[in-house]
């Protein structure tokens, strides 16, 4: 099971084989500490390639018109969500069912491999991403927000959060 | 002479996790299955691989055999199993005809969820009900398992060994009779229906 982690706590996530040295972001800090006060730490940068809330932090901090982001796997557990989104097991239960029927739905034009669900509304717009076959990111953005500028920034971002969810099953 | 009409009936096909509602679908699906499953993962990846999300749906018909008999067409709606999908239970049971709850015999702890699942889906709702006990082959302990549910003493209750399509089909008849006790159809002697 996957846990949010802070930057004073061990990593409770599960890491690849070639980081599970790295006890700690405290241990990493001492190893290297940064010269640089204003540059983001070793530490940081590697706490944002491994832990999910930072990536879905930094999706919303970095994507114009984005809002909130939450990962969750493609059955429908809550893995992670950005900060100032509200924890609701029953979104993740919602967006897997949607992702569900989205995959027999692509059939309609003889598609495989369901890439993302867009839900549009006057408040606001729901875009769901296939994070391979085990997880699915949610992203919400405003009513007027450029889909393809988002679609570009977000999906660099997928392949790492598909490892997180692997390493996390 | 009378015309013979087509009577489509909705079934609702629901249960708690891993009890064999999609086993029952597929198993007797005269239609390819709609499926939404996905891989579990978490303590349920214990117990199965693969997991509804969404919803199965599958089709049955029985057409009539003889010259003025009508066609019955089942459509069966699956819902997933777990508590955190009962929204989709929710949208699915709408004007269901016949509801299909199917339990695990051989997990005594998914009883008290069962209980408590039975009694929401039945919770607004007239349709008669078939209990179907999964993985049990005595109809004296399917009571049982029934009777800890909560199920009316007069529920119909059946054992089923719901990876066997023959099996499936008996849990199927079941639905049809609950289906002529609450509708005006009957049985021909042909075994067709009127």
């Amino acid at each position: 099971m996957l846990s949010n982690c802070r930057e004073s706590v061990n990593f409770r996530f599960k890491i690849g084989r070639r980081a599970a040295d790295i006890k700690s972001v405290a241990d990493l800090t001492v190893i290297n500490p940064n010269p640089f006060a204003t540059a983001p730490s070793l530490a940081s940068l590697v706490h944002e390639r491994l832990d999910p809330q930072a990536i879905l932090n930094a999706i919303v901090r970095s994507v114009a018109g984005v809002i909130g982001a939450a990962l969750a796997s493609a059955d429908g557990r809550s893995v992670a969500h950005s900060d100032h989104l509200l924890h609701d097991p029953s979104r993740s239960a919602m967006i897997a069912a949607t992702m569900g029927l989205a995959g027999q739905l692509i059939g309609v034009v003889g598609g495989r491999e369901l890439e993302e669900v867009i839900v549009r509304s006057d408040m606001g717009i729901v875009i769901v991403y296939a994070v391979g076959r085990e997880g699915v990111l949610t992203v919400l953005t405003r009513p007027s927000t450029n889909l393809h500028h988002i679609n570009t920034e977000v999906r660099s971002r997928v392949e790492i959060l598909r490892t997180v969810v692997r390493n996390g099953r | 002479m009378s015309t013979p009409t087509d009577h489509t009936f909705k079934i609702l096909v629901t249960g708690p996790f891993a009890a064999g509602k999609t086993s029952l679908i597929q198993s007797i699906s005269q239609s390819p299955v709609v499926t939404t499953e996905v891989a579990t993962t978490g303590d349920e990846a214990d117990v199965k691989e693969l997991t509804t999300v969404a919803m199965d749906f599958g089709t049955f018909a029985l057409d009539g055999l003889e010259e003025g008999e009508e066609t019955i067409n089942l459509l069966m709606f699956g819902t997933p199993g777990q508590d955190r999908f009962r929204f989709m239970t929710e949208i699915l049971k709408a004007d269901v005809d016949v509801v299909t709850f199917v339990i695990n015999a051989e997990a005594p702890d998914s009883f008290v969820e069962g209980r408590e699942m039975l009694e929401l889906v039945m919770a607004g709702l007239e349709a008669p009900i078939v209990i179907a006990v999964n993985r049990c082959d005595d109809p004296k302990h399917a009571r049982s398992v029934a009777d800890l549910l909560g199920a009316d003493p007069l529920v119909q209750v059946i054992p089923c060994q719901l990876v066997d399509p023959v099996s499936g089909r008996e849990v199927i008849a079941e639905v049809l009779v609950a289906l002529l006790q609450s509708t005006d159809l009957e049985l021909t002697s042909q075994g067709g229906l009127r």
